[in-house]
């Protein structure tokens, strides 16, 4: 049996590793990631399953899976571009991939596959502040959480807890951290940022509610907010947060041990432990 | 998704520094490779970001536009027009 044994959400916003590489260990993002890191140190996970929206840059529209996970024995990236960032290599626990797309197929989750991709910004700068020495293998799962209409918020909750199913029935000692990648509340290059800014966020309010189910371990409440329009009203990459309702639906009704705010980018930083 | 064309565009513009060069020296040309609609067309020479916007052009997709200087586009005006 795989045993879930921490998991953390992350923003990934691409500007944070020049930011960091500039200003040092000071920087707030810096010392949040440091925090989250040594949550992740202290379990020693074997894998870490993650669920993330690409950006684009895996997939396209000519052919844009809504959910999907990667199977392949390894990835790289990022794909984007992003400032100083090196080129990464990232081993894949292909095996366990495998399961969890075929479990979700039995429980009615038609899963897309990709057997050969690249990752971006979204899966990499957690890994680069988190695992920067890419030692541990990731089982990356995509929600379609970028361009609209997005999965329902149940269904990406739905996904979590099969994903948490796939890993009980997993034969073997596996030690499992769940990494949801994304944040709250942002507008990329649309109408809802704020004036002045091509990226910003769309709705401080938004984030400050997140954050508090998050504290209060209260998932239905925030499934029962989280409707399409509020995801939208969010800003155009809100749909992000239905990678944190994945995990939600992966652990269970738990208090988290960390809920910290990052504002400038509509950020959350969180961890739930199980020792 | 009518305006797969603009999208499929932008995400020339981000990947390709060749295409972004020809984009700048001969825009009729460059644009003739994609399969864009009188009016996607218009709007994307004359830089209203918000009338693609309104659209249906993914924000995330369409702020290439100001990043490369994309049609004359600039940051300031990007932000003035992505309102409009």
């Amino acid at each position: 049996m795989a045993e879930i044994v921490a998991a953390v959400g992350v923003p990934h916003t691409p500007a944070l590793p020049a930011e960091v590489a500039r200003q040092g260990p000071g920087h707030p993002a810096a010392q949040l990631f440091s925090a989250i890191k040594d949550h992740l140190d202290a379990v020693q996970p074997d894998v870490l399953v993650i669920f993330d929206s690409d950006h684009l840059n895996s997939f396209f529209l000519d052919n844009l899976p809504l959910l999907s996970v990667g199977v392949a024995d390894h990835t790289s990236g990022p794909n984007d571009g992003t400032p100083a960032m090196p080129r990464y290599d990232v081993p894949i626990h292909e095996a366990l991939a495998q399961s969890i797309r075929g479990h979700g197929i039995n429980q009615g989750f038609d899963l897309a596959v990709s057997q050969e991709f690249e990752v971006d910004h979204s899966i990499l700068v957690p890994l680069h502040f988190l695992t920067p020495g890419m030692q541990v293998p990731i089982v990356p799962i995509f929600i379609g959480g970028i361009v609209p209409p997005l999965p329902l918020a149940r269904r990406c909750f739905a996904l979590g807890q099969m994903v948490r199913d796939a890993l009980a029935a997993w034969p073997d000692a596996l030690r499992v951290a769940i990494l949801a990648s994304g944040s709250v509340s942002l507008d990329i290059g649309g109408p809802l940022a704020p004036p002045g800014q091509i990226a910003g966020v769309a709705d401080a309010a938004w984030v400050d509610e997140v954050l508090d189910y998050l504290r209060r371990a209260a998932h239905d409440d925030l499934l029962n907010a989280a409707t399409a329009d509020r995801l939208a009203r969010a800003g155009n990459i809100g749909g992000e947060l239905l990678n944190w309702i994945a995990l939600l639906g992966a652990l269970g009704p738990r208090k988290p041990v960390m809920v910290e705010k990052l504002m400038a980018h509509g950020d959350g930083f969180a961890a739930w432990r199980w020792d | 998704m009518s305006v797969y064309g603009v999208h499929k565009l932008l995400k020339r513009i981000q990947r390709d520094a060749s295409f972004r060069e020809r984009l700048a020296t001969d825009a009729d040309a460059a644009l003739g490779e994609y399969p864009l609609t009188s009016e996607e067309r218009a709007a994307l020479l004359a830089g209203e970001v918000g009338v693609l916007n309104r659209m249906g052009v993914h924000g995330y997709l369409l702020n290439t536009l100001a990043r490369y200087r994309a049609f004359g586009m600039t940051p300031e005006r990007y932000m003035e027009r992505i309102r409009a």
